[in-house]
């Protein structure tokens, strides 16, 4: 199948009709053309693996080529404007997790918001508190309470300040007070070097960044920072923090990845895209498994389930950066109210 | 001990079906013609196949980008030793010997040893490897922010200190690329340096455009300022080298073995000073020394064994510190990173079998070096009689196309073209281009690293010092310094030459 | 070339460009300076983003001065290009490919049809650096030939780019 289409693709191009820009046209049948999902991370990341597998999945199912395509730069920011600047026609998809799509705006990096896209989520990741095997912290309170003996002392390997593990830890520390220190590390796996080796003391990175090593049993992870067991095979759930701290309630913290369309594609394209997430993706077994394996939480929600949960976790990770100072503009002024 | 012997078996035999060795073999034929031409070198040949084979499978790409970078450091000896150009930089002390052993008539006995002196040099680069790497890994974890610090400032030192003839132009080259490496939304914080408003700079700039710009348009400009292409030696005599012949070289190829991977594995020195220093050991360990540069068999086989085994060494620091350790080392990580594998201490524990993959990759190359190396003489003599003007315009347009095809940004075409006009006016003032590239690697690290350390020192900066590695890799950077101030510097050659004349009169 | 002028023309250079990277490095440090420090995300001087470009940019004036006091008390090192025999370059070459390049780099970015472009561009690039040394049926075959490897190239690479790898060319 694949062949046949080098050959008739070989005979298009050799006609002259390529030697002219091709149109956006009329397709008779969404989609007819191969659909390339933009990853605004590094390839390897959770993001890009969990998109890897989906573009299988939706190959298959769809019956055209998918290809993944890497395009990172500046929070992600430069792959989602790829997106806003390709056609809206339903062939190039933007990815990420929704807080950072629904914070661009008030941080100042891009002029986009929720309401401007379809969402179609894939899984969750939620930020796992860890820390290294050599420490001697044996739950969230022994860390609590270094954090309010010795403000400081506490070193959190996280990936950029601000982030999405930074604002978990921070929501953490809102809640139990005292103080820590943030060491910025260049993604997840750097991250998890620095808590092997020592170099910090603990993490709040998301679940996937940190299966390999719970796996390895090299760091120790002491609770997710949710409202939900968290399960990764090959090793013991890890409780949640609400089990500790039964007050803790931080929605914007579990990141909610999934891929993006603009509000103006064609109906017909969002169609089938629901018909898809509902049929396909919902039962798709690589995914089910990869979220097992990888410490994530499978979520196939889109349309209006979607933006409530995306909704309610932007408007706090929005005031949260907010209340930091860490934004340039209030959520309120691009209509985020206080949850 | 031997708990390796499961993967490695599962590494070979994922090499053995028809695909894998299809493509090795015209990865191995395409490293032998980028290396052969004097226009293309191994980095800039790397840099443009990573962009070529990004949409492929990533063990398929990883395959053809460690046959390439193999076959392209060995296949510059051709055009060393028939046209006298070394046909990338690390032969350049092949031509020395090579060139006048051909119109010695020698040409073929010149090309199989140089070929021998390849294939025994990755080998013991690739026994290194395998004896270095996993135990370097868990070694490695002790390196935290303050020795990665002292690292990828060794690193870029070291490169300019070494690449050209001028210490203080290869610092210029080596800080400018560093400065390029700061362009863009830093990780921290978050903050946008040099960015003056433009948002597609705020990503930064990224690393292959600008290395196929620095290297490949580069060298496509300075090619085309060469007015004439280079006669071609004759080369009809036996290529086969005799068991005898080797034998009789077998010290020569053994201490430019392990020189050279040791050379390869400094970060930021790579093939080019592996090449060099080898040929300068055996001219010191030589009965006749003063046959070097008059047609050595000697020389030659110490320079191609260098060169050679300095690949599989400038793979040690990728593969367990995420430090390249040389140019064209920087691009293949780049392509690692890029194909979701994740270089540094902790691959021995998340993805051994990588590891383990890349040393059957390499030693295929070396089957690839000898298949190719002895048979295909009569094809690359007629390979090396393309004329420039005709191949460069196609290297132009595969110099735009790859790197746009990395990211689909049409920005990327601008930072070839910068970088290649940069790149040839730094190369016309005799600036060397290799530390720039690994400024930019290395920036970021730098740059983390320093302020993390920072973060962690809280106030008592001791640790920058007092720490083990951090002392010793500190020491080298004021070496480095003090070799280049008068008075120190000869005090330095005294001692170096006074060592020399007692390890020779030993031997 | 003689070393004396080789030796001359190094000491030229190195003045000028060591000039220029005083000048260039101490610009940087002065902007570097007036970065923010982010003291509210726990930042300090000397972990705020204006470090390492400070660092950089006072390195690199530095080293620029080595290079004009060393020209300046007759000592430089000549590299390859300046002991390189003038008769067997010429930079109007470089120029001319300079500008080819350019202008195809141009079309691509500005999103010209790419087949289109890429066998002007080939096609021009030969015909130019070969038109001089070919002669009557020579320059014949030379067009021939140059439009040949054009077309060649550029549908391979736009069949192996849009159909092998799916990448979007203009």
């Amino acid at each position: 199948m694949l062949r046949r289409k080098f050959i008739a693709s070989a005979a298009a191009a050799l006609s002259a009709s390529t030697l002219v820009p091709q149109a956006v046209t009329a397709q008779d049948a969404w989609p007819s053309e191969p659909i390339q999902i933009v990853v605004p991370w590094s390839a390897g990341g959770a993001t890009d693996s969990v998109m890897r597998i989906l573009a299988g999945e939706v190959q298959e199912a769809l019956e055209v080529p998918v290809t993944v395509v890497n395009q990172t730069g500046a929070r992600g920011t430069v792959g989602t404007k790829a997106v806003i600047d390709a056609p809206h026609d339903g062939t190039t998809w933007a990815s990420g997790g929704v807080q950072d799509l629904g914070t661009y705006e008030v941080q100042g990096l891009l002029d986009t918001s929720l309401e401007d896209w379809h969402l179609f989520l894939v899984v969750m990741n939620a930020p796992v508190l860890s820390v290294g095997v050599d420490t001697e912290f044996q739950t969230p309170q022994d860390v609590a309470e270094v954090m309010n003996a010795e403000p400081g002392k506490l070193t959190v390997g996280t990936s950029g300040i601000p982030s999405t593990a930074y604002s978990a830890m921070q929501a953490f520390q809102s809640h139990v007070g005292g103080d820590f220190r943030a060491v910025a590390y260049d993604g997840d796996a750097p991250t998890m070097v620095a808590v092997v080796s020592g170099e910090v003391m603990a993490t709040t990175q998301s679940g996937p960044g940190q299966a390999a090593m719970i796996k390895g049993e090299r760091v120790r992870p002491l609770a997710v920072l949710s409202d939900r067991e968290l399960t990764i095979e090959g090793s013991d759930p890890i409780p949640p923090v609400t089990e500790f701290y039964p007050d803790f309630n931080a929605p914007g913290a579990t990141i909610l990845v999934g891929i993006f369309l603009p509000s103006d594609v064609p109906q017909e394209v969002v169609d089938r895209m629901g018909a898809l997430w509902e049929n396909e993706i919902a039962n798709s077994e690589a995914l089910q498994s990869y979220a097992s394996e990888n410490g994530s939480i499978f979520n196939p929600i889109h349309g209006e389930e979607a933006m409530d949960l995306a909704q309610a976790a932007v408007a706090e990770t929005a005031w949260r950066l907010y209340d930091d100072g860490a934004t340039e503009v209030s959520p309120e002024e691009v209509g985020i109210p206080r949850p | 001990m031997l708990e390796f012997l499961p993967y490695l078996t599962t590494a070979f035999s994922k090499l053995f079906d028809l695909q894998s060795l299809l493509l090795a073999a015209a990865a191995c034929f395409g490293g032998l013609v980028i290396g052969a031409l004097p226009g293309l070198t191994a980095t800039m040949g790397l840099a443009l196949l990573t962009t070529m084979t990004i949409h492929m499978e990533s063990s398929d790409a990883i395959l053809v980008l460690i046959c390439t970078y193999v076959l392209a450091i060995y296949g510059g000896s051709r055009s060393a030793i028939l046209l006298n150009i070394p046909g990338t930089p690390s032969s350049a002390a092949t031509a020395l010997d090579g060139f006048v052993l051909a119109r010695q008539g020698r040409a073929g006995e010149a090309m199989g040893m140089a070929t021998m002196g390849s294939v025994f040099g990755t080998l013991l680069g690739i026994m290194l490897l395998a004896i270095i790497t996993p135990p370097l890994g868990e070694f490695a974890l002790s390196f935290g922010a303050y020795e990665f610090f002292w690292l990828a400032l060794a690193g870029v030192m070291l490169s300019g200190g070494l690449s050209g003839n001028d210490p203080v132009k290869g610092w210029v080259s080596g800080l400018i690329g560093l400065l390029v490496a700061t362009i863009g939304r830093e990780s921290s914080y978050g903050y946008e340096r040099f960015v003056f408003g433009m948002t597609e700079l705020s990503a930064g700039i990224a690393l292959l455009p600008a290395m196929v710009g620095a290297f490949g348009f580069a060298e496509v400009l300075y090619v085309m300022r060469r007015k004439m292409n280079a006669s071609i030696s004759d080369a009809s005599d036996r290529v086969i080298p005799r068991i005898a012949d080797i034998l009789k070289l077998r010290w020569t190829i053994v201490r430019s073995g392990i020189l050279g991977t040791i050379t390869g594995l400094l970060p930021g020195v790579g093939e080019d000073i592996g090449a060099w220093t080898s040929y300068a050991l055996a001219k010191r360990f030589s009965r006749t020394p003063e046959e070097f540069g008059k047609g050595s068999i000697d020389g030659l086989t110490a320079a191609e064994t260098g060169n050679n085994a300095s690949v599989p060494g400038a793979i040690i620091p990728v593969l367990t510190l995420g430090i390249p350790g040389s140019g064209v080392a920087a691009v293949l990580m780049a392509a690692l990173i890029i194909h979701g594998a994740q270089p540094g201490p902790l691959m021995m524990t998340t993805d051994p079998q990588m590891i383990y993959d890349i040393i059957a990759m390499l030693t295929l190359a070396v089957l690839g070096i000898l298949v190719l190396g002895l048979g295909l003489t009569r094809v690359m003599v007629l390979v090396l009689k393309v004329k420039d003007t005709w191949l460069m315009p196609v290297i132009a347009v595969l110099c735009l196309v790859g790197p746009y095809a990395i990211q689909s940004r049409f920005f990327d075409i601008w930072v070839v073209v910068a970088f290649g006009i940069l790149g040839f006016g730094l190369r016309l003032m005799n600036y060397p281009v290799a530390p720039l590239v690994l400024g930019i690697v290395l920036g970021p690290i730098l740059d983390q690293n320093l302020r993390r350390s920072f973060t962690l020192a809280d106030g008592d900066y001791s640790p920058f010092f007092t720490r083990p590695i951090s002392a010793v890799l500190c020491a080298v950077v004021v070496l480095m310094i003090l070799a280049q101030v008068g008075p120190t510097r000869r005090l330095g050659q005294n001692i170096a030459q006074r060592g020399l004349r007692a390890i020779g009169r030993r031997t | 070339m003689t070393p004396d002028v080789s030796m001359m023309r190094a000491r030229a250079r190195d003045l000028w460009a060591g000039l220029g990277w005083m000048t260039f490095g101490a610009a940087i440090a002065a902007h570097a300076t007036s970065m923010p420090i982010p003291r509210h995300l726990g930042a300090t001087t000397i972990t705020g983003p204006g470090l390492l470009p400070f660092m950089l940019g006072t390195g690199l004036a530095l080293l620029g001065a080595i290079l004009v006091l060393r020209s300046v008390r007759g000592q430089a090192v000549p590299g390859p290009d300046d002991e390189a025999d003038p008769a067997t370059v010429s930079n109007r070459r470089s120029f001319a490919a300079l500008v080819l390049m350019f202008g195809y780099a141009a079309a691509f970015a500005l999103r010209q049809p790419f087949v289109l472009c890429t066998v002007i561009f080939i096609w021009a690039f030969v015909i130019l650096f070969n038109w001089r040394e070919a002669w009557g049926a020579a320059r014949l075959r030379l067009v021939a030939g140059a439009l040949v490897l054009a077309l060649a190239v550029g549908f391979s690479v736009e069949f192996v780019f849009e159909n092998l790898f799916y990448v979007r060319l203009p």
